[in-house]
């Protein structure tokens, strides 16, 4: 900046070639910049691809800026049907992420997440009832492409016929009952790990008499976030 | 039990010698017997296959068979779900110290986490690690092709540091399948990893990586019977996805930073102190997290704290108009005589400055009586 200025604002100086030299370098850079970028990304057909029991769409849009397209982070948006049930509740990597209430005319939600950075995440959604209970979840981890639209649709989540209200009972990693398997949870059984659980306690969640990794699956099975 | 009987079998055309019963039985018998052996075998086997066809396997990339004297070689431990998702892992890596030289552990970007045991180098040639997926892992989607990719675990780095044969054992491999029963199951992997170490010095330098986004911070506050017995505790769970995490420091209120783990009990129960949470990454980014005061303030005290700004305020303006309009004042006759001379000496001043600026001035400034 301190040189641009020099050129620009001091009339005692000259513009010299090397300045020239470096500018035109810079274009020659940026035009490369521009040609190099993969074209095929461009032309990439949405694939239709089953996965248990939803469907993924990937697809980019053509974008008149290629250049920008690198730079441009994904979007991904969830929908599908959860008749019955209050919200719908999407965690990434075990973390809380959003919710959503679903419509209570027709079951439909939709979530969307409209920037994120490229990667690898595991994204779960689970639905509640208004009476706090919480059904099967549906996980999922993905690769993120930059400037990807991802669609991630007909996840469906039925209500049982007869269903109890949230107890922490009825989910045995939900330690301190506060109605989530998180953080809070792992911490509380994780000093149990590799020790003996006699006479029993809680945190002994496969009731066998000790903290192995078989309690640990069975929390991160009912892990909410 | 099949090779020992069909060796047997070449012993007698005839009769064959069972070393368990200690006595010789007819050879159609024995042929019958060892036909549903073999049928049993055969049977068995293919269950066996069909079992292992659905377990998970825990593999590496492809590590160089040769690495010389002073080379580096990672070693990336990937997990690869086959039909039903991982959610918690456990295992051991240990390796020939003398010809492989520890550098570094890697987590980031692992598909692990929250870890139960940290992987950490531990009596100089063992690293033993444990941790879960929320969720479970069933094989990174690509959402092009649908194709599915192994999920990384962790990285280990060693340095060629003798010329000889080195190993890196895995041991004692455990999944827990994602089925809500906390099914566990040992999967598919190779126990021996053979590195040989050439007599070729080599500089070598880990690649830098180049990271600018700042680590993932998951904290809660809570106040839990089971944790500290009750005590505030703050809880939280750090994640970067490029570089490793640094340190996690916490300050309370006015004190200094503390570098520590989680759960972390907080020095002041009261819960009056703004905490802070900081994460730092390996790379130099920072993510920081505040808990504001959860307890209602004693509002009396910002009561009193506006009226004393206001005080304040309403002080320094009143000073800013007194200076601004601050000028020397004719003094009383009573006053003492030292402050009349004062005056005298200013009112002279004034008295030459407007003879020199204005000459018609002069003569009213003359009729002025000097005591």
């Amino acid at each position: 900046m301190r040189i641009l200025n020099t050129y620009l604002f001091c009339t005692n100086k000259v513009f010299s070639l090397k300045i020239l030299f470096w500018i035109t370098l810079f274009c020659v850079v940026a035009m490369s910049a521009y040609v190099v970028i993969p074209s095929y990304i461009a032309n990439a057909t949405p694939v239709i691809m089953g996965s248990g029991d939803i469907n993924i769409t990937a697809s980019v849009p053509a974008h008149p800026r290629q250049r920008d397209r690198l730079r441009i982070p994904a979007r991904i948006n969830f929908s599908g049907r959860a008749l019955g049930y209050q919200s719908v509740v999407l965690t990434r990597d075990g973390a809380r992420d959003r919710e959503t209430t679903v419509n209570k005319t027709d079951g439909s939600f939709a979530i969307s997440i409209p920037s994120i950075a490229v990667g690898f995440y595991t994204f779960t959604l689970y639905a509640i009832t208004i009476d706090g209970y919480r059904s099967k979840p549906i996980s999922f981890s993905l690769i993120i492409v930059a400037e990807t639209i991802i669609d991630i649709t007909d996840i469906i989540f039925i209500l049982p016929d007869s269903y109890k209200r949230y107890d922490c009972s009825s989910v045995r990693s939900d330690l301190n009952c506060d109605k989530r398997v998180d953080m809070i949870d792992f911490t509380i059984l994780l000093p149990w790990y590799r020790h003996l659980i006699q006479p029993w306690k809680p945190v002994d969640i496969n009731r066998d008499g000790k903290g192995d990794l078989s309690d640990f699956s069975i929390m991160a099975y009912e892990w909410t976030g | 039990m099949i090779l020992v009987l069909w060796r047997m079998s070449g012993l007698d055309n005839f009769m064959i010698f069972n070393f368990y019963t200690s006595i010789y039985v007819p050879k159609k018998i024995f042929m019958f017997l060892r036909n549903v052996c073999i049928i049993l075998a055969i049977i068995f086997g293919l269950f066996s296959l069909s079992h292992m066809a659905e377990a998970s396997v825990i593999g590496t990339n492809a590590v160089p068979r040769y690495i010389s004297l002073g080379e580096g070689v990672t070693v990336n431990l990937l997990l690869q779900p086959e039909e039903i998702a991982i959610n918690a892992i456990e295992g051991v890596i240990s390796f020939t110290p003398d010809i492989l030289k520890f550098v570094r552990i890697r987590t980031a970007g692992s598909i692990l986490g929250p870890w139960i045991k940290m992987p950490r180098l531990r009596n100089g040639d063992t690293i033993s690690f444990a941790g879960i997926i929320p969720n479970g892992f069933g094989g990174f989607i690509n959402p092009f092709n649908g194709a599915k990719q192994a999920g990384l675990l962790l990285r280990v780095t060693f340095i060629g540091n003798k010329i000889g044969d080195g190993f890196i054992y895995l041991s004692d491999m455990q999944v827990g399948r994602n089925d809500g029963d906390g099914t566990l199951e040992e999967p598919k992997y190779s126990r021996v990893i053979p590195i040989t170490v050439r007599a070729k010095n080599v500089e070598w330098q880990e690649p830098k990586i180049i990271d600018t986004d700042i680590p993932d911070i998951t904290a809660y506050i809570i106040q839990d019977p089971n944790i500290f017995n009750g005590e505030w505790t703050l809880i939280f769970y750090v994640s970067d996805k490029t570089s490793e995490i640094d340190r996690i420091t916490v300050r309370e209120g006015g004190t200094g930073w503390i570098t520590t783990q989680s759960p972390y009990k907080l020095r002041d129960q009261t819960r009056r102190s703004l905490v802070t949470v900081r994460a730092y990454d390996t790379a130099g980014n920072m993510h920081t997290l505040y808990f504001g005061t959860p307890i209602k303030p004693n509002y009396l005290y910002y009561y009193i704290l506006i009226l004393l700004c206001i005080i304040l305020l309403g002080a320094f303006i009143i000073r800013n108009y007194v200076l601004l309009h601050r000028r020397v004042c004719p003094p009383d006759k009573e006053e003492d005589i030292t402050i009349n001379s004062t005056y005298v000496a200013l009112q002279s001043i004034t008295y030459h400055k407007h003879i020199n600026g204005s000459p018609k001035e002069e003569n009213t400034r003359k009729d002025r009586k000097i005591i």
